[in-house]
C-alpha cells in the first residue's frame, strides 16, 4: 500500500473515530434543515415525473394490448413489450422516491425539533421518550457486553470472529 | 453424478421392507456385536492413553526440575511463557465475547453509518427516517466505543503470539541440554519403568503424538458409535411395528373363529372376548344377534326411560321462556 493511501485511510480512521455526538448532532440538524427547504421542490419535481411517466405507460399498455390481440407482428410486439417493462420499472422507482418524499416532508418538522433539541439540552437521557443516546456507548466501556455480541451470543456464535 | 453415494431413502424404513424379519435380526446383532468390539477397543485406547499422559508427566516433572543456573533460567522464561499466553488467550476471549467483530470489520460499521447521517443521498428512499437516524446515531458511538474493545483484544492476539513464539524458543534450547545433570539414579528408575520409551524431550513428543491421535480416534468413533445407535434403534423400531402388525393378525384370525363360536351358541372364553374386543368385533356379535332376532329384539334392549313419579320443587317450565334461558337458540 502507498504512503499517501495509508496516510488518507489514516486520516478517514482519524475522522470516524474522533467524532463527537455534538459534532454529529449538528451535522445531522444542519442536514435536516437543508432536506426540509428542498424537499417541497423535490417533492413537486417527483410528482411531475410520476404523472408523465403514469401517462406514457398507460398509452404503451394500450399499445401493447392492441398489438399482442393482433398477434400480426411478434417482434414489434417485443420491442413495445420492452419498451412497456422499462418504463414500468422507471415509474416503480419514481413512486418510491415520491414516498420518501412525501415521508421525508411529512416527519420534517417533527426530525428538525428533535435535533436542535439534542443540539440545545445535549445527548443524554431528556425524558422518558428521549433516552439517553449513548447509553449503549457507555456500556461498552464500562465493561458490559456489546449488542452485537449479545446477538452473536444468542446465534450461539459468542466470541468468534477475526 | 456420483454413483458411489449411499442411495438415500424415501421414508425411514424402506430399505427394510424387503428383508425378512430373521435378516432383520441378523444386521441387529451384528451392529451389537460391532459396537462391543469398538467398545473394547475404545476402553484399551483410553488405558493406553492414560499411560502416555503418566509418562509424558512423570518425563517433564523431571526434565523440569531445577538444574543448572543456565537451565533454570531457561524453564523459568518456559513459565513465563505459559502464563502470558494463558492471561491472553482468557482476556482475548472475554473481550472478543464482549465485541464479536474484528477493528475493520467495526471501521467498515462507521463508514456506513457516517454516510448515512453525515450527507443527503440523492436517491431521495435512501435517507434515513427519525427513528432510523437516532438508531443510526446510538450505534455509530457504540461502534466507536467497540473499537477501542477489539483493539485491546487485538493486543491480547499480539501478546499470545509472542508467547507461543517464546514457549518455542525455549524449548529448542532445553531439547538441546536434554538430560543434563539431571541425577542419573532418576533416569535410571525410568528406563526400568519404561524400556520401551525414550527417556527425554524426543520422548515427551512422540507420546504427545501418540495421544493426539488416539484423541483423533476417540473422537471418530464417538460420532460413529452414535451413529450405530440410531440404526439399532430404528431396526429395532421397525421390528416392534412389524410385530405388532404380526399380533393384530392373529387376533384377527381368532376373533373369526370366535365369532363362529357365537353364532353357533357356545360359550366363549374371557380370551375369546379379549379377541373380539381388541380386533373390535365384538359389535359384530351384537349385528348377528339383532339380525336374527329381528322384532324381538326392538325394544328388548331398550332401557325404560320411564321417569319416577316424584314431585318436583322449583319453577314450572311455561311457554313464556326467554331465548337466554332455552340457550342452544
Amino acid at each position: 500500500m502507498s504512503t499517501c493511501r495509508r496516510d488518507k485511510m489514516h486520516e478517514d480512521y482519524e475522522l470516524l473515530l474522533k467524532m463527537t455526538p455534538e459534532e454529529m448532532a449538528v451535522r445531522i440538524l444542519d442536514k435536516r434543515r437543508l432536506l426540509s427547504d428542498q424537499i417541497s421542490f423535490i417533492k413537486q419535481g417527483l410528482e411531475e415525473s410520476v404523472d408523465e411517466l403514469q401517462e406514457k405507460h398507460d398509452k404503451i399498455l394500450v399499445k401493447y394490448n392492441v398489438s399482442k390481440k393482433n398477434g400480426i407482428n411478434p417482434e414489434k410486439t417485443s420491442k413495445i413489450k420492452d419498451e412497456w417493462d422499462s418504463l414500468r420499472e422507471e415509474l416503480k422507482e419514481m413512486k418510491t422516491q415520491l414516498k420518501a418524499a412525501i415521508r421525508i416532508n411529512d416527519e420534517s418538522e417533527k426530525a428538525i425539533s428533535y435535533w436542535a433539541r439534542r443540539v440545545n439540552e445535549g445527548t443524554e437521557e431528556l425524558d422518558y421518550d428521549n433516552p439517553d443516546l449513548l447509553r449503549y456507548a457507555k456500556d461498552v466501556r464500562s465493561g458490559k457486553i456489546s449488542r452485537e455480541g449479545k446477538r452473536s451470543k444468542q446465534r450461539g456464535k459468542g466470541g468468534g470472529k477475526k | 453424478m456420483k454413483t458411489g453415494r449411499r442411495k438415500q431413502r424415501d421414508f425411514l424404513y424402506d430399505d427394510l421392507i424387503d428383508l425378512s424379519t430373521d435378516e432383520i435380526y441378523a444386521i441387529h446383532a451384528e451392529i451389537k456385536n460391532k459396537i462391543a468390539a469398538k467398545v473394547k477397543e475404545h476402553d484399551k485406547i483410553q488405558q493406553e492413553r492414560q499411560e502416555l499422559v503418566e509418562f509424558n508427566e512423570e518425563v517433564r516433572s523431571i526434565l523440569m526440575s531445577p538444574r543448572s543456573p543456565e537451565i533454570n533460567d531457561l524453564i523459568s522464561r518456559l513459565n513465563i511463557a505459559r502464563i502470558n499466553r494463558e492471561n491472553a488467550e482468557k482476556l482475548r476471549n472475554e473481550l472478543d465475547s464482549r465485541v464479536p467483530p474484528s477493528p475493520n470489520d467495526i471501521i467498515e460499521s462507521l463508514k456506513q453509518r457516517h454516510k448515512l447521517l453525515w450527507t443527503i443521498s440523492n436517491r431521495i428512499q435512501e435517507n434515513p427516517t427519525l427513528d432510523e437516524e437516532i438508531e443510526l446515531f446510538e450505534s455509530y458511538f457504540e461502534y466507536q466505543a467497540m473499537y477501542e474493545v477489539a483493539i485491546q483484544s487485538d493486543e491480547q492476539q499480539k501478546i499470545w503470539t509472542q508467547s507461543i513464539n517464546e514457549k518455542n524458543s525455549v524449548m529448542k534450547e532445553l531439547r538441546i541440554h536434554d538430560l543434563k545433570d539431571i541425577d542419573n539414579q532418576k533416569i535410571n528408575q525410568l528406563k526400568d519403568k519404561y524400556p520401551k520409551k525414550v527417556i527425554g524431550w524426543k520422548g515427551v513428543e512422540e507420546s504427545s503424538k501418540q495421544i493426539i491421535e488416539l484423541d483423533e480416534w476417540s473422537q471418530s468413533w464417538k460420532i460413529e458409535r452414535r451413529s450405530l445407535v440410531m440404526e439399532i434403534m430404528r431396526l429395532e423400531s421397525f421390528l416392534s411395528i412389524e410385530g405388532r402388525k404380526a399380533k393384530k393378525e392373529n387376533l384377527k384370525i381368532k376373533s373369526g373363529e370366535v365369532l363362529e363360536k357365537a353364532e353357533t351358541g357356545e360359550s366363549l372364553t374371557l380370551d375369546d372376548l379379549s379377541a373380539l374386543i381388541s380386533t373390535g368385533d365384538i359389535g359384530k356379535i351384537t349385528k348377528n344377534k339383532q339380525n336374527k332376532t329381528g322384532r324381538e329384539t326392538k325394544n328388548g334392549n331398550k332401557k325404560s326411560k320411564r321417569r319416577r313419579s316424584k314431585t318436583k320443587r322449583g319453577n314450572t317450565r311455561s311457554k313464556n321462556r326467554t331465548r337466554e334461558e332455552d340457550g342452544n337458540d
